[in-house]
This record gives C-alpha cells, sequence and structure tokens, in this order.
C-alpha cells in the first residue's frame, strides 16, 4: 500500500476557539474593554431609569458644593447633583454613538452591498451620491446640516448620520465587489445555488462583520463627536443632560468649582476607551488566517 | 506569476497627476453644489428670513416680492446653482444676513487665524508622531516603547476638545502659563497648537508605529538583515519611507477631522477665527455665512488630500505604474 | 577541509514552548549542496531563520551552530551583524517580497555593499547580473522590483546574496514562486557562485536534481541524510517514502470506456474590450465523460477564461459551444480553483461547505442528518475522515482546504469538474493525492478538464493535453489510446 494512500485519515487540527465572543474575551486588552464597556452599558442603562437625585431638579441652598459623601462629584450652579447628572447623561452620550453608528451601519450595509451586486443604474446612483457626501469631511457636512435643521438632540443624530453613512455604503460595496470573485462563490454558482441564499449565505456575514468592525472601531471618535457638538449647544438641550453639555456648563464655574469638569471627561474618556479597547482587540480576533 | 503592472514610460507621472487634479476638481464641484443646496433646502421662505435678518420685522407681501425678485430666487433653480458657482468663482459668497457685509471679506479676515491655529497643531502633531512612532519601534517592548504606548491609548480615549479643555483648565491657567484670551498671533497660537498637536499625536504615533512594525517583520526587512544592515539603517531607510506612504493617507484623513473639529478648539481657547464666526452663524441661521464656511472648510481638505496624494505619486513608483 | 556550516545538536524553541526544530546536526563542506526537504510543518523555514540568526527575541536556539568556525549560537547582534553578507549570504522564498517596493533593483543590490560601508559602483552591479543571466542589465537595475519578472528579481537577489562572496549561502524555497522552467534556471544561477549552498525546499524532485547531499526533515527533526542516488534508490524513513511517493507514476490508468463527448467548443473566441480578460482566439476542445482533458499553457495564455467559457460564466464572441444534455442541469459542472482557502466560505464549518450542493433546489430533498452522514463519507473519501466537519478553513492547511474543496465537487456526483491550477499552491504531497482523486473521479465516468501551467503535472495525470499559447489551443499534444 503506499504511503500516500488518499483513504488514510489525517491528523485532527487541535480545536480553536470559534465563537467571536469568547475570542474577545482571551484577547488581553479585549477582555478590559468588554468589562469596562459592559460596566458603562450597565451604568448608562440605570441611569436612564433611576438616579440618587432628580438629574435635573435645582437645589439653590447646596449649590457648587464640592465632592462629599451625599454628592460624590459635588453639586452644579443649581444646585442639582453632578453623579445624578453624569448618570442620566449616560445614555445620551453612549446610547446617541451607538445608535449613529447602527444606522450608517445599517445604511450603509445595505446600500453598499445592493450597489455592489446589483451594479448598472443602482449602482451609479447611490455611488454619485456617496461621492457628493463624501466630498466634504464629515464633520464639516455634519455643521452644514446642522446649520441647515438648526441645533438639537434629534437634528445631530440625523447630521451624523448623513454625514457618516457614505463612507460604510462605499466600504460594503468594494467588499461585496471583491466578495462576489471569490472562488466559493462561483462555487456555489455552478451547484445551482439561488442567488438569494449566496448573497446572505456567503457574502453579507463575510461584509457585515468587517464593515462591523470598522464601526466600532469608529465609536470611540463618534463618542467624542456628539459630546463635542453637545458641548456647542448644538446637540442635546438644556436642561437635559448629556456628557458634553455638562463640560460645558461646568466650564462657566471652573474658577469655583474646578472638580465638576472632572467627572464628564472621565465618563468620556473612560467610554471611549473601552470602545477603542473592544474595537481593536475585535479587528485582532477576528482577521482571518489567525485562528 | 509576474504581476501585471503596465509600464507607461516617463509621460506616466504626468497622466497620473492630471487625472489626480481632475479628480480633485471634481470633488470640489460636488462640495460646491452640495454647499449651495444648503439654501433652497433650508426650512421657511429664504426671502422673509433675509428681510427679517435686515430688520424688517414684519415684511409685507409685495416687500416679500421684491425681495424675492431681487435675490434671483423666481429663477429655476438650475439658474440659480449657476449664478452662485459663477459667484464661487468670483470670489462672491454673498452677504451675511445680520451684517450685510461681504461674506468673502469677512472670512478673509478671520481665516488666517484659524489656517495659523490648524497649521501649527498640525505640525506638532506630525513632528511629534514621527519622533514617538521611530522611538517606539526602535525600542520595541523595552520602557520607551511602553511609556509611548500607555501615552497613545490615554491620548486616543481623550477626545481632542475634552483634552485641551482639561489642559487649559488645569495646567495653562492652574500655573498661570500665558494669558489664554489672546489676539491671534503666533507665539499665543503655541500653547493651543501644542495641546491639539500633543492629543492628535497620539492616535498618528499607534499607526505609524504599527506601520514601521509591520515593515520591520517585512520579506524585505528580513532579506536586509541577512545581508548585514543594522536594525537602525532598516528602520530609517527601509522601513520609515514604505511606513510613511501608509501614514500620509491617513493623515489626510485625519486633516478633514481636524478642519471639521476647529469650531470646538476655537470655542475652547476662544480664538477668533472662523470656527467662532460659524457658531454665531449656526444660533443666528445666518445661511450664507455657514455656507461660505463650509465651502472653505470643504477647499481646504480637498487641497490638503490633493497635496497629499501627489506627494505620495511622487514616493510611490507602483503608484505611478498602476494608472495606466 | 573545514565545513563552512557545522550543526550539533540545533534545537529552535519559540516562546510558546513549542520546539518546530530539534536536535538537528549537519555539516556542509566548502562549495558543496546541502538540501534540506520536507513536507510542510516539518521545520523548513524555521531552520533557515536559525541558520541567518534571523529569529526574534523570545525564540530560544540552543545546541551549536559553527560558522566558518565561529560559534553562533547565543552570538550578539554585533557579531551576527559581521557575519551576515560576508560569511553567509541569504536568499529568500518571493523575490518581490524581498525588495523594497520604493528602491530600485540596483539599489536593492547595492545594499549588499552599502550596509557594510563599502561600495560598489552601478556598473560593477549590472556585471554581476549580467553574469547570472540578466540581459540589459545596465539599463534595467535603475527599474522598481514591481516591473521585474520573478525569474529575474531572484537572480537579482542571487547576485546580492554573493555580493561580497561569502563561502555559504542559505536559500530558502528559491524558486517556489517561480514557474518551473523558470525554476531550473534560477537553480543554475545559484550554482554558478561557486559557494558552499543550503537548499531548504519541499520540493524532492527539484532537490534531487540539484544537490550533492539531501536531509530529509520530518516533524522537527532531521531524519535521514544521503546522497540524493542513495535517497532515491534506498529511502530509510517513511517520511522520506513519503516525499519520494509524490514523484511515482499514479496507479495505472484503467483504459476509458469510449463514450460520446459531454462537451465540444469549436472556434470559440472571447474577446472582451479594456483587455478586461486574457483573451481566447478560435480555441477548439473536446471532453469526454470518463476522461481527463488537461490545457496546459504560460500564465496569461488564457486558459482559465477557456475554462470560464467551458462554464458556461463567460458567454463567447464567436464559436460555438455545445454541451450535452447532462451538462445542463444546474449542478452538473462544479469547479476545483487555484486558491484551496478561498474556495471554501471562510466563516462556514466545512462540512457546510461540502453539503451545499446537495442543498440546490430541484435536488432530492436530504434531512440534515443524511446530508451530514454524507458529508462524512465524502470527506472519508478524499481521506479526511480524522478531521473535525466543525473546522473552519482557516484550521485546516492548504492541502486539505483543497482536499475539502474536492469533496463538495464530488459529492453531487457532477457530469464534469473543471479544475484551474488545482495543485500550485499545494506541496508534492499533497498534489500527488488531488491528482489521485482527480483520477478517482474519472474512472467513475466523471468528465475531468483541468488547466495548468505545469506541464509534468498534466502528463501524469491527464489523458490528453492540449497546449495554450496566446488565447490559441494546439490541438492534443498527447492523447492516450481511446
Amino acid at each position: 500500500m503506499s504511503v500516500l494512500d488518499v483513504t488514510r485519515p489525517d491528523v485532527v487540527p487541535p480545536p480553536v476557539e470559534r465563537r467571536l465572543l469568547r475570542r474577545l474575551w482571551r484577547h488581553p486588552s479585549g477582555r478590559w474593554g468588554l468589562l469596562l464597556g459592559a460596566a458603562l452599558l450597565l451604568f448608562a442603562a440605570l441611569g436612564a431609569v433611576w438616579t440618587p437625585y432628580a438629574p435635573d431638579v435645582p437645589d439653590y441652598a447646596n449649590a457648587l458644593k464640592g465632592p462629599s459623601l451625599a454628592h460624590p462629584f459635588g453639586t452644579d450652579a443649581t444646585g442639582r447633583d453632578m453623579f445624578s447628572r453624569v448618570m442620566n447623561g449616560a445614555h445620551r452620550s453612549i446610547g446617541a454613538a451607538m445608535l449613529v453608528l447602527a444606522a450608517v451601519f445599517a445604511i450603509g450595509l445595505v446600500l453598499g452591498t445592493l450597489a455592489g451586486l446589483a451594479g448598472g443604474l443602482t449602482d451609479t446612483v447611490v455611488m454619485r451620491v456617496a461621492d457628493v457626501a463624501m466630498a466634504l469631511p464629515g464633520l464639516v457636512l455634519a455643521f452644514a446640516v446642522l446649520g441647515l435643521l438648526g441645533p438639537g438632540f434629534v437634528n445631530l443624530l440625523v447630521a451624523l448620520i448623513v454625514a457618516d453613512w457614505a463612507w460604510y455604503a462605499r466600504l460594503s460595496r468594494s467588499l461585496s465587489l471583491d466578495a462576489r470573485q471569490r472562488p466559493h462563490v462561483i462555487a456555489a454558482q455552478m451547484a445551482g445555488i439561488p442567488r438569494w441564499r449566496i448573497v446572505l449565505g456567503h457574502i453579507l456575514p463575510g461584509v457585515a462583520l468587517q464593515v462591523g468592525i470598522v464601526a466600532t472601531l469608529a465609536l470611540g471618535s463618534m463618542i467624542g463627536a456628539i459630546s463635542g457638538f453637545s458641548f456647542l449647544g448644538l446637540g442635546v438641550q438644556p436642561p437635559a443632560a448629556e456628557w458634553g453639555a455638562l463640560l460645558a456648563e461646568s466650564r462657566l464655574f471652573f474658577a469655583l468649582a474646578p472638580w465638576l469638569l472632572l467627572a464628564p471627561a472621565w465618563m468620556i474618556f473612560l467610554s471611549v476607551l473601552a470602545a477603542n479597547l473592544v474595537g481593536n482587540a475585535l479587528r485582532d480576533v477576528a482577521s482571518p488566517g489567525e485562528a | 506569476m509576474t504581476p501585471r503592472f503596465l509600464m507607461i514610460g516617463r509621460g506616466g507621472l504626468w497622466v497620473a497627476v492630471a487625472l489626480r487634479i481632475a479628480q480633485a476638481l471634481l470633488t470640489a464641484l460636488a462640495a460646491a453644489i452640495v454647499v449651495w443646496a444648503l439654501l433652497p433646502l433650508a426650512p421657511g421662505d429664504v426671502a422673509t428670513r433675509v428681510l427679517l435678518a435686515r430688520g424688517v420685522l414684519e415684511p409685507t407681501a409685495a416687500e416679500i416680492a421684491s425681495a424675492r425678485e431681487d435675490l434671483g430666487l423666481n429663477d429655476p433653480l438650475i439658474v440659480q446653482l449657476f449664478h452662485w458657482l459663477a459667484g464661487v468663482v468670483r470670489g462672491d459668497l454673498g452677504q451675511s444676513f445680520t451684517s450685510q457685509a461681504p461674506v468673502t471679506q469677512e472670512i478673509l479676515e478671520r481665516l488666517p487665524a484659524t489656517l495659523m491655529l490648524l497649521g501649527l497643531a498640525l505640525a506638532f502633531s506630525i513632528v511629534f508622531s514621527l519622533l514617538l512612532a521611530l522611538i517606539a519601534a526602535g525600542y520595541r517592548d523595552r520602557w520607551p516603547d511602553r511609556a509611548i504606548r500607555l501615552y497613545t491609548q490615554i491620548g486616543a480615549a481623550l477626545p481632542t476638545f475634552v483634552f485641551a479643555l482639561l489642559a487649559l483648565t488645569f495646567v495653562v491657567v492652574g500655573f498661570q502659563m500665558g494669558r489664554v484670551l489672546a489676539d491671534p498671533s503666533w507665539s499665543s497660537a503655541l500653547i493651543p497648537a501644542f495641546i491639539i498637536g500633543l492629543d492628535r499625536a497620539a492616535s498618528w504615533t499607534q499607526l505609524l508605529r504599527a506601520g514601521l512594525l509591520q515593515a520591520m517583520a517585512s520579506g524585505y526587512a528580513d532579506v536586509a538583515r541577512a545581508r548585514g544592515a543594522s536594525e537602525r539603517r532598516i528602520l530609517l531607510r527601509h522601513a520609515l519611507p514604505n511606513a510613511l506612504l501608509q501614514f500620509l493617507t491617513a493623515i489626510g484623513v485625519s486633516i478633514g477631522a481636524l478642519i471639521g473639529g476647529a469650531p470646538l478648539i476655537e470655542a475652547i481657547f476662544t480664538w477668533p477665527g472662523l470656527g467662532a464666526y460659524l457658531l454665531e452663524a449656526m444660533s443666528a441661521r445666518n445661511y450664507p455665512v455657514i455656507q461660505g464656511y463650509v465651502l472653505i472648510a470643504a477647499l481646504s481638505y480637498v487641497i490638503a488630500a490633493l497635496l497629499i496624494d501627489l506627494v505620495a505619486l511622487l514616493l510611490d513608483p507602483r503608484l505611478r505604474d498602476q494608472r495606466a | 577541509m573545514d565545513p563552512v556550516l557545522a550543526c550539533q545538536n540545533l534545537s529552535v524553541t519559540f516562546h510558546s514552548g513549542a520546539t518546530p526544530v530539534r536536535d538537528i546536526s549537519f555539516t556542509v563542506a566548502p562549495g558543496e549542496c546541502l538540501a534540506l526537504v520536507g513536507g510542510s510543518g516539518a521545520g523548513k523555514s524555521t531552520i533557515a531563520k536559525a541558520l541567518v540568526g534571523l529569529h526574534r527575541n523570545g525564540t530560544k536556539v540552543s545546541g551549536s551552530l559553527r560558522l566558518g568556525g565561529r560559534q553562533m549560537v547565543g552570538a550578539d547582534r554585533a557579531t551576527w551583524r559581521q557575519v551576515r553578507g560576508r560569511q553567509i549570504g541569504f536568499v529568500a522564498q518571493n523575490p518581490w517580497a524581498s525588495c523594497d517596493p520604493l528602491r530600485a533593483v540596483g539599489d536593492h543590490v547595492a545594499e549588499a555593499w552599502r550596509c557594510h560601508d563599502l561600495t560598489m559602483s552601478w556598473r560593477g552591479i549590472a556585471a554581476r547580473l549580467d553574469k547570472l543571466g540578466v540581459s540589459d542589465a545596465g539599463r534595467r537595475i535603475a527599474q522598481h522590483p514591481h516591473t521585474w519578472s520573478g525569474g529575474m528579481l531572484q537572480r537579482a537577489s542571487i547576485a546580492a546574496a554573493g555580493a561580497l562572496v561569502p563561502p555559504l549561502l542559505i536559500a530558502d524555497e528559491p524558486t517556489s514562486a517561480l514557474d518551473a522552467d523558470r525554476a531550473e534556471a534560477v537553480m543554475t544561477a545559484l550554482r554558478s557562485l561557486g559557494s558552499a549552498v543550503v537548499l531548504i525546499s519541499h520540493d524532492i524532485g527539484l532537490v534531487l536534481r540539484h544537490a550533492d547531499r539531501v536531509g530529509v526533515l520530518h516533524d522537527g527533526g532531521l531524519v535521514e541524510e544521503s546522497t540524493p542516488e542513495a535517497l532515491q534508490s534506498a529511502p530509510a524513513h517513511p517520511a522520506t517514502r513519503h516525499l519520494l511517493a509524490a514523484l511515482a507514476p499514479l496507479p495505472p490508468r484503467r483504459a476509458p470506456a469510449p463514450a460520446a463527448p459531454v462537451l465540444r467548443m469549436a472556434g470559440v473566441s472571447a474577446l472582451y474590450d479594456k483587455g478586461r480578460l486574457p483573451a481566447v482566439v478560435d480555441a477548439d476542445l473536446e471532453v469526454v465523460a470518463g476522461r481527463i482533458v488537461g490545457v496546459q499553457g504560460p500564465s496569461g495564455c488564457g486558459k482559465s477564461t477557456l475554462l470560464r467559457l467551458a462554464m458556461g460564466i463567460e458567454t463567447p464572441t464567436g464559436g460555438t459551444v455545445w454541451r450535452d444534455d447532462a451538462l445542463k442541469r444546474p449542478g452538473a459542472i462544479l469547479p476545483v480553483f487555484q486558491d484551496p482557502v478561498g474556495s471554501l466560505v471562510p466563516h462556514w464549518p466545512v462540512w457546510r461547505s461540502v453539503a451545499e450542493p446537495l442543498t440546490a433546489p430541484g435536488r432530492p430533498r436530504a434531512s440534515a442528518a443524511q446530508r451530514r452522514e454524507r458529508v462524512a463519507a465524502a470527506l472519508a473519501r478524499v481521506g479526511l475522515g480524522g478531521i473535525d466537519p466543525e473546522a473552519r478553513p482557516s484550521e485546516l492547511s492548504v492541502g486539505q482546504c483543497q482536499r475539502v474543496a474536492l469533496a463538495r465537487a464530488t459529492i453531487a456526483a457532477p457530469a464534469m469538474i473543471v479544475a484551474d491550477e488545482p495543485t500550485s499552491a499545494l506541496d508534492s504531497p499533497s498534489t500527488w493525492r488531488v491528482s489521485k482523486l482527480l483520477r478517482d473521479a474519472a474512472e467513475n465516468g466523471t468528465a475531468v478538464l483541468v488547466v495548468s501551467h505545469d506541464s509534468g503535472f498534466l502528463a501524469r495525470l491527464a489523458d490528453d493535453v492540449v497546449g495554450m499559447e496566446a488565447g490559441r489551443t494546439r490541438g492534443p499534444i498527447r492523447a492516450a489510446p481511446r
């Protein structure tokens, strides 16, 4: 019998962790990012429904108090508890960033893969509109849209979505064009698998993963952008709490109560850090060939 | 197995340059159309808004009609677009609703301050990230690299405006370092630009360091090593030029973020530039000013991206040959 | 004479604790060529790196490695730098990846002198390249690497490796990125320098033709060392026999039963504008059930386009393609590709990729359990009964992926299998297995169409071989009796 007997079974490869979440957990910095992110999400979710003090009811007797046991982050100029305001603002800062990214991810993925796979007129129309949207730097376009719609939280979200979707559409398009040429897609075509099943089974999951990684990596700067616009008074309107808006309010009193700046700044820092850690780890563990 | 690039001879570079310039012009045109569209898309009647801004509190129908005629609002949109574009080419961006002064003039008054601040900040970020990335890659996994990585993690997690706000409040003002409210001059731009550069450089350092390490681990680096080249020689002569090319493209994208972030930065440093002008206009719904700002920002971005691509084209022989 | 290189119990331990190279001992005499040959995973590239000291901190090299009498295990960077280039030259696998893409080929060669603070004139470099068979070297060294062909660029790398006339060259798979005929010329250039050579390769055929002595690597150890003749006539170790078996002819072919053609292409042309595809001009081809037809030609000759025309995913601009009714139902033609990992869905377990042709509409419905059973049988048929069917393609070797792809191509009993360079990414034992599996498919009555640049591979595998050059077919070069 030949040593090359093709029926001889091969060596069994060592088991590899296939679930993305668990691989993320094993990544040295991914774990810390997941823990920090989960804690922040919990904090934000809780803050949306409950806070130790009412976040926007003034208490003039306790204005500009330093940090204490009753008010760990102190109180602001109208005596509102800073901890409660930071807690209540969390879901606006983090939630809005996630919402915008989820929206541009979905819009970009659908339009981009549609353009890439349908080709022809659909492709031309979608991509020319995207080209026009990308002629302006994202933040500048967001300013333009906000100038058009006027300040406001919802308007800010719309502006950021308008400013960002085209990048995701272009990425999805080029990824799906690339995927369409892959041998496994041609093999499925030849086997007579219907088109919709090839798109859903072969093409979309891979494209969605890549675009999802890009969106996760963008989460940090999106949190920064939302708090930045709110800092300028173009996003969340008072008295609603949001971290960027809190920074703007606190800034007026920094000579008297500099600690007021620290709490929202820390929260922004921690959430961007968590997003960066998870995003970078995701990019590391999801890159093909590094199983 | 031969890569199928076409050599296009000496003319190749110029063809590629011409194509890239044509692309930049198209992008500029697309940006101008977006900017123009702001006005017809704006909610409410434009003529009424202009009259209100001019102080006509309760304009009559006749006044509105004559204003419409004056502003050319009765023309078809495409004609309005061409009028506007022709104006842009002549340098006419219309009149500010509030001050009645030509927008172009107001922008030109404020532009130098912004360019000064952003240019200096850009220079600081490039110098910082080059130095830090080279040190980190040269001392990989030793304490200088660890320290630099800690800095980049922190810097990347602090949005520029948050870092600027904290640095300004707790360091500059706290330690009485220089005046905050300053006239725009190179010396007063120094501290703000340094602060912005320090924060921006964090993510750029991450990027360049990764590019350098990737190049240091590449096949050509190993071959150079096997010929007897020192690590320093490989880093500076082979890894740096290759990593810089990638880095240039990233800087191009970041310049857009820097331009877009200008209003925020200027608000924090109370810098009397274009950003502050835009914020004023946004609260007053002063559309011509908003349009002017967005157009200038877009054009600066187009020019910056064009310059960067042209430099890349000069440096990378593969790009030149591919464009055939 | 003293050996130029003497290894004694050389081992390499990675940071992870893995020891890909264990207790290897050999010597190399001046001017001789010692080949170290082995399949994938035998530790070849780890040894190559250890011999030039290219392992990073964290990887431990132990034992003894004497270069011209100097002990290099534990040597510091400065010592290594003195030795490299002067005592030992290095030729890497991929010539393009070996060159800094931003610098001219001449700079790449000149680097060998410059990094030792020596200078060499442009003309001197051109003369060295000229000696190695690079024509018009004086002009071409000013060009950039990406405009050079692999064979020529590899000669430039050899010139750079031999720049300071080191007594020893280490060549790590120097020809695996090249077509077969260019590989021979590059090997001749490598030997022409007169230095001793340690040739590291997976290609047993190449090694037997060019080396003075051959060492066989298996699982990190040197299991056998001998002359090429002795090795070929009396292999001692199973790993050696395994490697040599790849050179063995396939089992004798049962004479295919006479059968009607299933595909006939007559005067077919595919001329697309914009040069989107290499064109096909006036091509003739006939494929018969139960026979293997090979199309042989250099890269860019249009043979892949011909294959796509046969598959029906490109439409010809002229001529006729006649298909038998058996080929008209969906799933009747199944492909095998050059890139084995890419032919499987990356995010699916391999069983799903294999089972996919069974799930096409119009096929008899099979329950999930039945499908899994048939997948298990198909995987066992290609010798992969032992792998976890839940494994992702990235967890398998390239050769294993190609066999999974063959399991998929055969599971639904297609009327024709078309294969585009099915073995060019594989080492010789895997090539042999894939050839055998294609042969099995033909014996079972499937028509097989294979295109390849490798004439030796097609000569062993195919019943008929059609040549192709610049888009035109040249009638059967070789045909087995019907």
